[in-house]
Protein backbone atom coordinates (compact mmCIF):
# COMPACT_ATOMS: atom_id res chain seq x y z
CA UNK A 1 0.00 0.00 0.00
CA UNK A 2 1.58 3.05 -1.13
CA UNK A 3 0.38 6.81 -1.42
CA UNK A 4 2.85 8.71 -3.76
CA UNK A 5 1.81 13.10 -4.99
CA UNK A 6 4.57 14.25 -7.14
CA UNK A 7 5.20 18.35 -7.59
CA UNK A 8 1.11 17.86 -6.91
CA UNK A 9 -0.38 21.67 -7.20
CA UNK A 10 -4.50 22.34 -6.68
CA UNK A 11 -6.47 25.08 -6.99
CA UNK A 12 -10.02 25.59 -5.88
CA UNK A 13 -11.66 27.88 -8.04
CA UNK A 14 -9.47 30.70 -8.24
CA UNK A 15 -7.26 30.35 -5.42
CA UNK A 16 -4.22 27.82 -5.39
CA UNK A 17 -4.71 25.55 -2.11
CA UNK A 18 -0.80 24.50 -2.49
CA UNK A 19 1.87 24.19 -5.24
CA UNK A 20 4.41 21.17 -5.88
CA UNK A 21 3.80 19.00 -3.03
CA UNK A 22 5.98 15.73 -2.96
CA UNK A 23 5.15 12.94 -0.38
CA UNK A 24 5.63 9.40 -0.27
CA UNK A 25 4.09 7.18 1.95
CA UNK A 26 4.51 3.20 2.38
CA UNK A 27 1.50 1.75 4.92
CA UNK A 28 0.35 0.61 7.28
CA UNK A 29 0.71 3.73 9.46
CA UNK A 30 -1.14 6.81 10.31
CA UNK A 31 -0.44 10.03 8.62
CA UNK A 32 -2.11 13.29 9.89
CA UNK A 33 -2.85 16.04 7.14
CA UNK A 34 -3.14 19.27 8.89
CA UNK A 35 -3.34 22.82 8.49
CA UNK A 36 -5.96 25.58 8.66
CA UNK A 37 -9.60 25.91 7.44
CA UNK A 38 -9.15 25.94 3.73
CA UNK A 39 -5.47 25.05 3.29
CA UNK A 40 -6.96 22.26 1.03
CA UNK A 41 -7.08 19.34 3.44
CA UNK A 42 -10.22 17.52 1.99
CA UNK A 43 -9.48 18.67 -1.86
CA UNK A 44 -6.22 16.54 -1.09
CA UNK A 45 -8.10 13.91 0.43
CA UNK A 46 -10.80 14.20 -2.79
CA UNK A 47 -7.46 14.02 -4.74
CA UNK A 48 -6.49 10.66 -3.48
CA UNK A 49 -9.79 9.27 -3.84
CA UNK A 50 -10.03 10.35 -7.36
CA UNK A 51 -12.65 12.92 -7.23
CA UNK A 52 -10.39 15.73 -7.94
CA UNK A 53 -8.18 16.07 -10.50
CA UNK A 54 -4.97 17.62 -9.82
CA UNK A 55 -3.85 20.89 -11.38
CA UNK A 56 -0.20 20.15 -11.75
CA UNK A 57 1.57 16.95 -10.61
CA UNK A 58 0.69 13.77 -10.52
CA UNK A 59 -0.83 11.16 -7.79
CA UNK A 60 -0.29 7.60 -7.39
CA UNK A 61 -2.24 5.38 -4.95
CA UNK A 62 -2.06 1.95 -4.49
CA UNK A 63 -3.97 -0.34 -4.92
CA UNK A 64 -6.35 2.12 -5.94
CA UNK A 65 -9.31 -0.03 -6.10
CA UNK A 66 -8.98 -0.77 -2.02
CA UNK A 67 -9.37 3.25 -0.93
CA UNK A 68 -12.15 3.92 1.56
CA UNK A 69 -13.03 7.37 2.58
CA UNK A 70 -14.75 8.24 6.01
CA UNK A 71 -16.14 11.86 5.82
CA UNK A 72 -16.35 14.11 7.85
CA UNK A 73 -20.31 13.57 9.92
CA UNK A 74 -20.40 10.26 9.45
CA UNK A 75 -22.93 9.67 7.45
CA UNK A 76 -25.32 6.62 8.50
CA UNK A 77 -28.29 4.94 7.08
CA UNK A 78 -30.05 6.75 9.92
CA UNK A 79 -33.49 4.47 10.35
CA UNK A 80 -30.98 1.07 10.06
CA UNK A 81 -29.49 -0.13 13.45
CA UNK A 82 -25.71 -0.25 13.81
CA UNK A 83 -25.68 -3.98 12.71
CA UNK A 84 -27.19 -3.10 9.80
CA UNK A 85 -24.93 -0.26 8.65
CA UNK A 86 -22.35 -2.67 9.06
CA UNK A 87 -24.06 -5.52 6.71
CA UNK A 88 -25.02 -2.75 3.70
CA UNK A 89 -21.15 -1.70 3.64
CA UNK A 90 -20.58 -5.97 2.77
CA UNK A 91 -23.23 -5.74 -0.22
CA UNK A 92 -20.74 -4.10 -2.56
CA UNK A 93 -18.51 -7.32 -2.69
CA UNK A 94 -16.34 -6.55 -6.10
CA UNK A 95 -13.41 -5.86 -4.73
CA UNK A 96 -10.65 -8.82 -5.41
CA UNK A 97 -8.12 -7.55 -3.25
CA UNK A 98 -10.42 -7.38 -0.72
CA UNK A 99 -8.50 -9.84 2.51
CA UNK A 100 -10.63 -12.09 4.41
CA UNK A 101 -13.16 -9.76 6.45
CA UNK A 102 -13.65 -10.16 9.89
CA UNK A 103 -16.75 -10.72 11.03
CA UNK A 104 -19.66 -7.79 11.98
CA UNK A 105 -19.99 -9.08 15.52
CA UNK A 106 -15.85 -9.06 16.00
CA UNK A 107 -15.58 -5.63 14.12
CA UNK A 108 -17.93 -4.04 16.76
CA UNK A 109 -16.57 -5.60 19.76
CA UNK A 110 -13.18 -4.33 18.43
CA UNK A 111 -14.74 -0.90 18.29
CA UNK A 112 -16.55 -1.03 21.69
CA UNK A 113 -19.78 -0.72 19.47
CA UNK A 114 -21.23 -4.31 20.61
CA UNK A 115 -23.91 -3.24 23.68
CA UNK A 116 -25.50 -1.17 20.59
CA UNK A 117 -25.66 -3.77 18.05
CA UNK A 118 -29.53 -2.94 17.65
CA UNK A 119 -29.80 0.45 17.92
CA UNK A 120 -30.83 2.53 15.19
CA UNK A 121 -27.87 4.74 13.88
CA UNK A 122 -30.23 7.92 14.66
CA UNK A 123 -29.83 7.64 18.41
CA UNK A 124 -26.23 7.27 18.29
CA UNK A 125 -24.15 10.70 20.26
CA UNK A 126 -21.75 12.02 17.39
CA UNK A 127 -18.73 10.49 18.53
CA UNK A 128 -20.40 6.16 18.46
CA UNK A 129 -21.47 7.40 14.78
CA UNK A 130 -17.78 8.28 13.93
CA UNK A 131 -17.18 5.24 15.40
CA UNK A 132 -19.62 3.20 13.58
CA UNK A 133 -18.46 5.09 10.04
CA UNK A 134 -14.83 3.63 10.77
CA UNK A 135 -15.95 0.24 12.26
CA UNK A 136 -18.19 -0.06 8.80
CA UNK A 137 -15.09 0.37 6.70
CA UNK A 138 -12.60 -1.64 8.65
CA UNK A 139 -14.82 -4.28 8.04
CA UNK A 140 -13.92 -4.11 4.69
CA UNK A 141 -9.97 -4.14 5.56
CA UNK A 142 -9.27 -1.56 3.23
CA UNK A 143 -5.44 -0.89 2.07
CA UNK A 144 -6.00 2.58 2.33
CA UNK A 145 -8.36 4.30 4.43
CA UNK A 146 -8.83 8.40 4.54
CA UNK A 147 -10.98 10.03 6.73
CA UNK A 148 -12.13 13.56 6.73
CA UNK A 149 -12.26 15.43 10.38
CA UNK A 150 -13.54 12.41 12.25
CA UNK A 151 -13.23 14.31 15.35
CA UNK A 152 -14.57 17.14 14.20
CA UNK A 153 -17.13 18.37 17.05
CA UNK A 154 -17.16 15.59 19.52
CA UNK A 155 -15.84 15.47 23.30
CA UNK A 156 -13.03 14.24 24.61
CA UNK A 157 -13.89 11.39 25.54
CA UNK A 158 -15.26 10.31 21.71
CA UNK A 159 -12.15 11.85 21.02
CA UNK A 160 -9.68 9.69 22.35
CA UNK A 161 -12.23 6.35 21.36
CA UNK A 162 -12.40 7.66 17.78
CA UNK A 163 -8.21 8.23 17.85
CA UNK A 164 -8.10 4.82 19.46
CA UNK A 165 -9.83 2.95 16.31
CA UNK A 166 -7.82 5.34 13.88
CA UNK A 167 -4.77 3.55 15.50
CA UNK A 168 -5.85 0.49 15.44
CA UNK A 169 -6.71 0.58 12.21
CA UNK A 170 -2.99 1.77 10.88
CA UNK A 171 -1.91 -1.44 12.84
CA UNK A 172 -2.61 -2.79 9.33
CA UNK A 173 -4.09 0.06 7.31
CA UNK A 174 -2.59 3.16 5.57
CA UNK A 175 -4.79 5.87 7.46
CA UNK A 176 -4.27 9.61 6.10
CA UNK A 177 -6.61 11.77 8.62
CA UNK A 178 -7.32 15.23 7.94
CA UNK A 179 -7.62 17.06 11.35
CA UNK A 180 -8.02 20.03 13.39
CA UNK A 181 -7.21 18.15 16.59
CA UNK A 182 -3.86 17.68 17.94
CA UNK A 183 -4.78 14.66 20.36
CA UNK A 184 -5.62 12.84 16.45
CA UNK A 185 -2.07 14.45 14.96
CA UNK A 186 -0.03 13.90 18.12
CA UNK A 187 -0.83 9.74 17.67
CA UNK A 188 0.37 10.05 14.02
CA UNK A 189 3.42 8.56 12.94
CA UNK A 190 3.80 11.38 9.84
CA UNK A 191 2.54 14.51 9.91
CA UNK A 192 1.63 16.69 6.97
CA UNK A 193 1.43 20.25 7.70
CA UNK A 194 -0.20 21.81 4.34
CA UNK A 195 0.38 25.40 5.49
CA UNK A 196 3.80 25.27 5.66
CA UNK A 197 4.49 22.55 2.95
CA UNK A 198 6.17 20.85 5.62
CA UNK A 199 6.71 17.18 6.45
CA UNK B 1 -22.98 -3.99 -11.03
CA UNK B 2 -20.77 -4.16 -8.07
CA UNK B 3 -23.95 -5.74 -5.55
CA UNK B 4 -25.78 -8.85 -6.86
CA UNK B 5 -29.16 -8.31 -7.65
CA UNK B 6 -30.88 -10.56 -5.07
CA UNK B 7 -28.99 -8.43 -2.46
CA UNK B 8 -30.12 -5.33 -4.06
CA UNK B 9 -33.62 -6.44 -3.74
CA UNK B 10 -32.87 -7.83 0.29
CA UNK B 11 -31.32 -4.06 0.21
CA UNK B 12 -33.97 -2.12 -1.22
CA UNK B 13 -36.62 -4.02 0.85
CA UNK B 14 -35.14 -2.84 3.97
CA UNK B 15 -34.50 0.64 2.86
CA UNK B 16 -38.12 0.63 2.02
CA UNK B 17 -39.57 -0.61 5.32
CA UNK B 18 -36.68 0.59 7.18
CA UNK B 19 -38.62 4.29 8.12
CA UNK B 20 -42.39 4.23 9.45
CA UNK B 21 -43.87 7.08 8.52
CA UNK B 22 -42.42 6.55 4.76
CA UNK B 23 -43.62 3.29 4.75
CA UNK B 24 -47.09 4.04 6.25
CA UNK B 25 -47.47 6.62 3.33
CA UNK B 26 -46.25 3.97 0.69
CA UNK B 27 -48.77 1.51 2.05
CA UNK B 28 -51.51 3.91 2.21
CA UNK B 29 -50.88 5.28 -1.95
CA UNK B 30 -50.77 1.47 -2.56
CA UNK B 31 -53.49 0.31 -0.84
CA UNK B 32 -55.73 3.33 -2.44
CA UNK B 33 -54.18 2.70 -6.15
CA UNK B 34 -54.94 -1.31 -5.20
CA UNK B 35 -58.48 -0.27 -4.45
CA UNK B 36 -58.88 1.95 -6.94
CA UNK B 37 -57.96 -0.07 -8.96
CA UNK B 38 -59.99 -2.87 -8.55
CA UNK B 39 -62.89 -0.74 -8.40
CA UNK B 40 -62.16 0.29 -11.71
CA UNK B 41 -61.79 -3.38 -13.18
CA UNK B 42 -65.15 -4.51 -11.51
CA UNK B 43 -66.47 -1.09 -13.32
CA UNK B 44 -65.47 -2.11 -16.82
CA UNK B 45 -66.57 -5.86 -15.84
CA UNK B 46 -70.11 -4.13 -15.05
CA UNK B 47 -69.92 -2.61 -18.11
CA UNK B 48 -68.93 -5.01 -20.42
CA UNK B 49 -71.29 -7.23 -19.07
CA UNK B 50 -74.17 -5.31 -19.14
CA UNK B 51 -73.78 -4.23 -22.71
CA UNK B 52 -73.29 -7.58 -23.62
CA UNK B 53 -76.78 -8.61 -22.19
CA UNK B 54 -77.94 -5.55 -24.26
CA UNK B 55 -76.65 -6.87 -27.53
CA UNK B 56 -77.42 -10.65 -26.58
CA UNK B 57 -81.02 -9.48 -25.61
CA UNK B 58 -81.31 -7.75 -28.92
CA UNK B 59 -80.37 -10.98 -30.77
CA UNK B 60 -76.71 -10.41 -30.71
CA UNK B 61 -74.36 -13.09 -32.28
CA UNK B 62 -76.99 -14.16 -35.48
CA UNK B 63 -77.27 -13.67 -38.79
CA UNK B 64 -79.74 -13.58 -41.19
CA UNK B 65 -78.88 -14.41 -44.45
CA UNK B 66 -82.02 -13.27 -46.78
CA UNK B 67 -83.69 -14.13 -50.33
CA UNK B 68 -84.90 -11.30 -51.73
CA UNK B 69 -88.35 -9.82 -50.73
CA UNK B 70 -91.21 -12.74 -50.89
CA UNK B 71 -88.79 -15.23 -52.28
CA UNK B 72 -88.13 -18.54 -51.26
CA UNK B 73 -84.53 -19.05 -50.16
CA UNK B 74 -82.41 -21.53 -52.06
CA UNK B 75 -81.86 -24.30 -48.69
CA UNK B 76 -78.28 -24.68 -49.59
CA UNK B 77 -78.01 -21.20 -48.30
CA UNK B 78 -78.12 -22.55 -44.96
CA UNK B 79 -75.40 -25.27 -45.80
CA UNK B 80 -73.12 -23.16 -47.08
CA UNK B 81 -73.58 -20.68 -43.78
CA UNK B 82 -73.34 -23.85 -41.94
CA UNK B 83 -69.86 -24.50 -43.60
CA UNK B 84 -68.53 -21.98 -42.54
CA UNK B 85 -65.45 -21.97 -39.98
CA UNK B 86 -66.46 -20.58 -36.46
CA UNK B 87 -70.37 -20.64 -37.22
CA UNK B 88 -72.22 -22.63 -34.63
CA UNK B 89 -75.72 -23.67 -36.20
CA UNK B 90 -77.61 -22.71 -38.80
CA UNK B 91 -81.15 -23.04 -39.42
CA UNK B 92 -83.77 -22.11 -41.82
CA UNK B 93 -87.03 -20.10 -40.99
CA UNK B 94 -90.09 -19.28 -43.43
CA UNK B 95 -91.29 -15.76 -43.68
CA UNK B 96 -92.91 -14.84 -41.09
CA UNK B 97 -96.09 -12.16 -40.59
CA UNK B 98 -95.49 -11.11 -37.42
CA UNK B 99 -92.20 -11.36 -35.67
CA UNK B 100 -92.51 -8.59 -33.43
CA UNK B 101 -95.42 -10.43 -31.81
CA UNK B 102 -93.50 -13.68 -31.28
CA UNK B 103 -91.63 -14.44 -28.25
CA UNK B 104 -92.31 -15.52 -24.44
CA UNK B 105 -95.19 -13.03 -24.89
CA UNK B 106 -96.76 -14.84 -27.60
CA UNK B 107 -97.15 -18.29 -25.91
CA UNK B 108 -93.83 -19.71 -25.35
CA UNK B 109 -93.89 -21.44 -21.37
CA UNK B 110 -90.86 -21.90 -19.46
CA UNK B 111 -91.82 -23.90 -16.55
CA UNK B 112 -88.86 -24.33 -13.68
CA UNK B 113 -90.12 -28.00 -12.82
CA UNK B 114 -87.72 -28.06 -10.34
CA UNK B 115 -84.07 -27.30 -9.58
CA UNK B 116 -82.55 -28.90 -12.56
CA UNK B 117 -85.13 -29.49 -15.00
CA UNK B 118 -87.26 -26.94 -17.02
CA UNK B 119 -90.28 -27.35 -19.07
CA UNK B 120 -90.58 -25.03 -22.22
CA UNK B 121 -93.94 -25.81 -24.44
CA UNK B 122 -95.69 -24.10 -27.11
CA UNK B 123 -99.05 -25.22 -27.09
CA UNK B 124 -101.21 -22.81 -28.57
CA UNK B 125 -99.06 -22.54 -31.68
CA UNK B 126 -100.07 -25.95 -32.71
CA UNK B 127 -96.91 -26.99 -33.65
CA UNK B 128 -94.98 -28.87 -30.88
CA UNK B 129 -91.55 -27.84 -29.64
CA UNK B 130 -89.66 -31.30 -30.25
CA UNK B 131 -86.20 -31.66 -29.25
CA UNK B 132 -85.33 -32.15 -33.22
CA UNK B 133 -85.83 -28.26 -32.84
CA UNK B 134 -82.88 -27.16 -30.92
CA UNK B 135 -79.62 -25.78 -32.34
CA UNK B 136 -77.68 -25.35 -29.52
CA UNK B 137 -75.58 -28.57 -27.64
CA UNK B 138 -74.69 -28.55 -24.61
CA UNK B 139 -77.65 -29.86 -22.67
CA UNK B 140 -77.12 -32.76 -20.65
CA UNK B 141 -80.76 -34.28 -21.81
CA UNK B 142 -84.14 -33.06 -23.08
CA UNK B 143 -87.35 -34.90 -23.69
CA UNK B 144 -90.07 -34.32 -26.02
CA UNK B 145 -93.50 -35.26 -24.09
CA UNK B 146 -96.66 -33.41 -24.33
CA UNK B 147 -96.32 -30.96 -26.50
CA UNK B 148 -93.02 -29.56 -24.86
CA UNK B 149 -89.66 -30.15 -24.32
CA UNK B 150 -88.17 -30.87 -20.93
CA UNK B 151 -84.68 -29.23 -20.66
CA UNK B 152 -82.46 -31.19 -17.69
CA UNK B 153 -79.65 -28.29 -16.37
CA UNK B 154 -76.69 -29.68 -15.58
CA UNK B 155 -76.07 -29.68 -11.36
CA UNK B 156 -78.65 -26.65 -11.81
CA UNK B 157 -76.22 -24.27 -13.60
CA UNK B 158 -78.22 -22.29 -16.59
CA UNK B 159 -76.93 -23.39 -20.24
CA UNK B 160 -77.79 -20.65 -22.75
CA UNK B 161 -80.65 -22.87 -25.06
CA UNK B 162 -81.53 -21.90 -28.68
CA UNK B 163 -84.26 -22.91 -30.20
CA UNK B 164 -85.55 -22.09 -33.72
CA UNK B 165 -89.30 -22.10 -34.40
CA UNK B 166 -91.18 -21.75 -38.17
CA UNK B 167 -92.14 -17.80 -37.72
CA UNK B 168 -89.44 -16.91 -35.48
CA UNK B 169 -85.77 -14.79 -36.90
CA UNK B 170 -85.56 -13.14 -33.29
CA UNK B 171 -84.12 -14.05 -30.43
CA UNK B 172 -85.91 -14.24 -26.83
CA UNK B 173 -84.60 -14.01 -22.97
CA UNK B 174 -85.09 -17.13 -20.86
CA UNK B 175 -83.40 -19.51 -18.93
CA UNK B 176 -81.80 -17.81 -16.62
CA UNK B 177 -80.28 -15.34 -19.09
CA UNK B 178 -79.63 -17.92 -22.09
CA UNK B 179 -81.61 -17.26 -25.39
CA UNK B 180 -84.42 -19.24 -27.11
CA UNK B 181 -84.41 -19.14 -30.84
CA UNK B 182 -87.69 -21.01 -31.89
CA UNK B 183 -88.78 -22.96 -34.86
CA UNK B 184 -89.99 -25.67 -36.22
CA UNK B 185 -89.78 -28.00 -39.70
CA UNK B 186 -90.57 -25.62 -42.44
CA UNK B 187 -91.48 -26.19 -46.02
CA UNK B 188 -90.41 -22.58 -48.02
CA UNK B 189 -87.50 -20.78 -45.85
CA UNK B 190 -87.15 -17.25 -46.73
CA UNK B 191 -84.16 -16.63 -43.85
CA UNK B 192 -81.64 -18.95 -42.67
CA UNK B 193 -80.85 -18.05 -39.38
CA UNK B 194 -76.89 -18.52 -38.44
CA UNK B 195 -75.97 -18.82 -34.94
CA UNK B 196 -72.32 -17.42 -34.50
CA UNK B 197 -70.10 -16.57 -31.44
CA UNK B 198 -71.66 -12.88 -30.52
CA UNK B 199 -67.43 -11.35 -30.21
CA UNK B 200 -66.87 -13.00 -33.80
CA UNK B 201 -70.12 -11.87 -35.61
CA UNK B 202 -68.55 -8.69 -37.30
CA UNK B 203 -65.90 -11.60 -38.88
CA UNK B 204 -67.84 -14.19 -39.85
CA UNK B 205 -70.69 -11.95 -41.34
CA UNK B 206 -68.23 -11.17 -44.06
CA UNK B 207 -67.45 -15.20 -44.50
CA UNK B 208 -70.90 -15.96 -44.63
CA UNK B 209 -71.59 -13.25 -46.71
CA UNK B 210 -68.93 -14.57 -49.38
CA UNK B 211 -70.54 -18.03 -48.59
CA UNK B 212 -74.10 -17.04 -49.76
CA UNK B 213 -73.61 -14.35 -51.86
CA UNK B 214 -75.55 -16.42 -54.80
CA UNK B 215 -78.63 -17.39 -52.70
CA UNK B 216 -79.02 -13.74 -51.07
CA UNK B 217 -78.08 -11.35 -48.76
CA UNK B 218 -76.69 -11.14 -44.96
CA UNK B 219 -77.49 -8.84 -42.56
CA UNK B 220 -76.82 -9.03 -38.86
CA UNK B 221 -79.70 -7.67 -36.72
CA UNK B 222 -78.55 -6.40 -34.10
CA UNK B 223 -75.74 -4.22 -34.63
CA UNK B 224 -76.91 -0.73 -36.10
CA UNK B 225 -73.81 0.87 -37.59
CA UNK B 226 -74.23 3.23 -34.61
CA UNK B 227 -73.74 -0.15 -32.59
CA UNK B 228 -71.51 -1.84 -34.33
CA UNK B 229 -68.55 -0.62 -32.13
CA UNK B 230 -67.09 -0.76 -29.96
CA UNK B 231 -66.57 -3.84 -29.21
CA UNK B 232 -65.82 -5.61 -25.52
CA UNK B 233 -62.16 -5.43 -26.27
CA UNK B 234 -62.38 -1.40 -27.40
CA UNK B 235 -64.91 -0.86 -24.50
CA UNK B 236 -61.70 -2.15 -22.20
CA UNK B 237 -59.08 -0.22 -24.18
CA UNK B 238 -61.37 2.96 -23.83
CA UNK B 239 -61.55 2.43 -19.90
CA UNK B 240 -57.93 1.83 -19.53
CA UNK B 241 -56.99 4.88 -21.25
CA UNK B 242 -59.37 7.43 -19.19
CA UNK B 243 -58.62 5.37 -15.88
CA UNK B 244 -55.17 4.26 -15.76
CA UNK B 245 -52.99 7.00 -17.09
CA UNK B 246 -54.30 8.80 -14.74
CA UNK B 247 -54.34 6.42 -11.37
CA UNK B 248 -50.96 5.41 -12.77
CA UNK B 249 -49.19 9.32 -13.18
CA UNK B 250 -50.74 9.78 -9.67
CA UNK B 251 -49.22 7.29 -8.24
CA UNK B 252 -46.32 7.32 -9.75
CA UNK B 253 -45.60 11.17 -8.99
CA UNK B 254 -46.55 9.72 -4.77
CA UNK B 255 -43.88 6.90 -5.53
CA UNK B 256 -41.32 9.32 -6.56
CA UNK B 257 -41.73 12.36 -4.17
CA UNK B 258 -41.43 9.68 -1.06
CA UNK B 259 -38.02 7.92 -2.95
CA UNK B 260 -37.17 11.79 -3.88
CA UNK B 261 -37.57 12.78 0.01
CA UNK B 262 -36.59 9.58 1.77
CA UNK B 263 -33.67 8.29 0.22
CA UNK B 264 -31.41 11.48 -1.29
CA UNK B 265 -28.99 10.77 1.29
CA UNK B 266 -28.87 7.43 1.63
CA UNK B 267 -27.98 7.27 -2.01
CA UNK B 268 -24.63 9.23 -1.01
CA UNK B 269 -24.34 6.81 1.37
CA UNK B 270 -24.53 3.94 -0.18
CA UNK B 271 -22.17 5.56 -3.22
CA UNK B 272 -19.72 6.00 -0.53
CA UNK B 273 -20.05 1.80 -0.25
CA UNK B 274 -19.32 0.90 -3.29
CA UNK B 275 -22.64 0.55 -5.02
CA UNK B 276 -22.05 1.77 -8.81
CA UNK B 277 -24.82 4.09 -10.89
CA UNK B 278 -26.32 0.83 -12.27
CA UNK B 279 -26.93 -0.75 -8.45
CA UNK B 280 -28.61 2.70 -7.66
CA UNK B 281 -30.87 2.45 -10.91
CA UNK B 282 -31.65 -0.97 -9.90
CA UNK B 283 -32.37 -0.86 -6.51
CA UNK B 284 -35.09 2.39 -8.07
CA UNK B 285 -36.23 0.17 -10.48
CA UNK B 286 -37.07 -2.45 -8.04
CA UNK B 287 -38.35 0.07 -5.44
CA UNK B 288 -40.92 0.95 -8.36
CA UNK B 289 -41.31 -2.45 -9.75
CA UNK B 290 -42.41 -3.57 -6.03
CA UNK B 291 -44.46 -0.31 -5.44
CA UNK B 292 -46.27 -0.74 -8.23
CA UNK B 293 -46.64 -4.30 -8.83
CA UNK B 294 -47.91 -5.24 -5.27
CA UNK B 295 -50.71 -3.41 -5.50
CA UNK B 296 -51.60 -3.86 -8.88
CA UNK B 297 -51.57 -7.68 -8.40
CA UNK B 298 -53.00 -7.43 -5.58
CA UNK B 299 -56.19 -5.67 -7.56
CA UNK B 300 -56.23 -8.50 -10.04
CA UNK B 301 -56.08 -11.33 -7.13
CA UNK B 302 -58.81 -9.54 -5.51
CA UNK B 303 -60.72 -9.23 -8.13
CA UNK B 304 -60.33 -12.67 -9.40
CA UNK B 305 -61.07 -13.88 -6.47
CA UNK B 306 -64.07 -11.98 -5.82
CA UNK B 307 -65.33 -12.50 -9.26
CA UNK B 308 -67.22 -15.68 -9.03
CA UNK B 309 -69.24 -15.36 -12.10
CA UNK B 310 -66.31 -15.13 -14.29
CA UNK B 311 -67.71 -11.81 -15.93
CA UNK B 312 -64.29 -9.98 -16.05
CA UNK B 313 -63.07 -10.50 -19.72
CA UNK B 314 -58.92 -11.51 -19.70
CA UNK B 315 -57.89 -8.19 -21.74
CA UNK B 316 -59.07 -6.16 -18.65
CA UNK B 317 -56.74 -7.77 -16.61
CA UNK B 318 -53.89 -6.04 -18.94
CA UNK B 319 -51.48 -9.11 -18.92
CA UNK B 320 -49.62 -8.09 -21.31
CA UNK B 321 -48.79 -4.71 -20.29
CA UNK B 322 -47.70 -6.64 -17.20
CA UNK B 323 -45.31 -8.75 -19.30
CA UNK B 324 -44.43 -5.88 -20.96
CA UNK B 325 -43.26 -4.22 -17.81
CA UNK B 326 -41.34 -7.30 -16.70
CA UNK B 327 -39.28 -7.21 -20.04
CA UNK B 328 -38.59 -3.41 -20.53
CA UNK B 329 -37.49 -3.64 -16.83
CA UNK B 330 -35.04 -6.37 -17.12
CA UNK B 331 -33.60 -4.67 -20.17
CA UNK B 332 -33.11 -1.04 -18.82
CA UNK B 333 -31.20 -3.27 -15.46
CA UNK B 334 -28.67 -5.08 -18.10
CA UNK B 335 -28.37 -2.22 -19.70
CA UNK B 336 -27.02 -0.14 -16.74
CA UNK B 337 -24.86 -3.05 -15.33
CA UNK B 338 -23.42 -3.26 -18.81
CA UNK B 339 -22.67 0.40 -18.81
CA UNK B 340 -21.66 -0.24 -15.14
CA UNK B 341 -19.56 -2.63 -16.26
CA UNK B 342 -17.68 -0.75 -18.88
CA UNK B 343 -17.26 2.51 -17.15
CA UNK B 344 -15.55 1.14 -14.18
CA UNK B 345 -12.48 3.33 -13.09
CA UNK B 346 -8.97 3.69 -11.50
CA UNK B 347 -7.12 6.74 -10.09
CA UNK B 348 -3.97 6.55 -10.97
CA UNK B 349 -3.98 9.85 -13.48
CA UNK B 350 -1.44 12.93 -14.02
CA UNK B 351 -3.08 16.53 -15.24
CA UNK B 352 -3.58 15.60 -19.58
CA UNK B 353 -3.91 11.86 -18.79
Amino acid sequence: MRIEANSLSLIAGNRRLFADLNVAWDGPGLIAVIGPSGSGKSTFLSSLMGWTRPDEGSIVVQPASSVWLVPQNAPLLDSRTVHENLEVALLADDDTLLPSRRSIDETLAAYRLDHQTNVLAKHLSGGERQRVALARVALRQPHILLADEVTAGLDPASVKMVTEALCELASHTLVVVATHDERVWSASDIVLDLAERAI
Amino acid sequence: MNVPIAKLVVETMRAVWSRPVWALITVAACAAVGAGLAAIIVDDAHTISARQDLLTARGWGLVVVSSAAGETLDPRACAEAAGVDGVIAAGPVSATRDVKALGLDAGLSVTEVSIEVVRMSWPESGVDLTTAGLLTPGLQSLAGLGGGVFYLREGGVSVPVRVSRLDAPGRYQALDGGLLIVRSEIDSPSYCLVDVPPEEVENLALDIAAATVSFGTISVPSLSPSEASPTPGELVQQHRDRHFPLIAGAFLLIITAVRLLRSRRDRAIYRLLRFGRADLWTMGIIEYMFLMGVPVMSAFATVLLADQGNRVPTQVLGLREAALLCVVSTIVAVAFASLSAVGRNTHQFAPGA
